[in-house]
């Protein structure tokens, strides 16, 4: 009987040490980054918007998509640093993507960019980093 | 044919449904709020489109978009899955190490 209890025991002890891992743990640090720059992400938009059209030029945001720029891949650098977090990369590469190539729109247009215009990059600007929030508030 | 959003996405949400058959339950507000959210963002498109008041390719880049964003979505789906299973993992072996602990100390 003492041999089956200590063979239990052993068991359990060693399940112990095992703890399942297919997500990372919850990194509520992370979790304040992701909102911060999602929520300067949204203050562009919404600055451009309230702005006329003569202030929506490229060169009077240039500084702050430069330095979202610098957060997301910070955001993204963390994640590839991170155990087990290697299906959050394609989410931040996605939202990588989207914003660079916003960016690269608002350069390059000739013409200011119109209210709608910007409504619209606001509207895909939220819905990109959704998953992301979603994804890492579900480690809670 | 016209274009109805609201039924495409209903015909989106039961691809989805068939794909995630077993974690339905578990990932069917995440699935939900996806795709209101493309709702909104689809008939706001679809407006401006109408009105004529986007650039050309605009649209088209759009709709590109529409890909990533949907890659996206089903990355997170699989995410809230996969820490479901782990959470419910754990719970369970919690359970095992007390009752363990408690047969041992008996």
């Amino acid at each position: 009987m003492k041999l089956f209890f200590k063979t239990i025991l052993l068991f359990a002890l060693i399940l112990s040490s095992c703890r399942v891992s297919l997500v990372p743990d919850y990194n509520a640090n992370i979790y304040q980054q992701i909102i911060s720059a999602a929520s300067r992400n949204d203050r562009i938009y919404i600055d451009l918007l309230q702005a006329n059209p003569d202030n929506r030029k490229f060169s009077l945001y240039a500084k702050r998509y430069a330095s979202l720029e610098t957060a997301i891949q910070s955001i993204y650098l963390q994640y590839q640093a991170r155990p087990h977090a290697n299906s959050f990369l394609p989410i931040i590469e996605n939202i990588q993507t989207l914003f660079v190539k916003f960016k690269n729109e608002h350069q390059s247009q000739a013409t200011p960019l119109s209210a709608d215009q910007v409504r619209l990059y606001q509207q895909y600007a939220r819905d990109y980093w959704k998953p992301l929030l979603i994804a890492e508030n579900a480690l809670k | 044919m016209p274009f109805n959003v609201n039924d495409t996405l209903a015909d989106m949400m039961q691809v989805l449904k068939k794909h995630f058959a077993q974690d339905w339950p578990l990932i069917k507000n995440t699935a939900h709020q996806f795709l209101q959210a493309r709702i909104s963002r689809l008939a706001l498109l679809a407006e401006l489109r109408l009105k004529n008041q986007l650039p050309p390719n605009f649209f088209a880049e759009r709709m590109q978009d529409e890909e990533l964003l949907l890659q996206s979505e089903l990355h997170a789906i699989t995410i809230v899955t996969a820490a479901s299973a782990q959470k419910a993992a754990r719970a369970a072996m919690q359970i095992f190490m007390k009752a363990v602990s408690k047969a041992i100390t008996f």
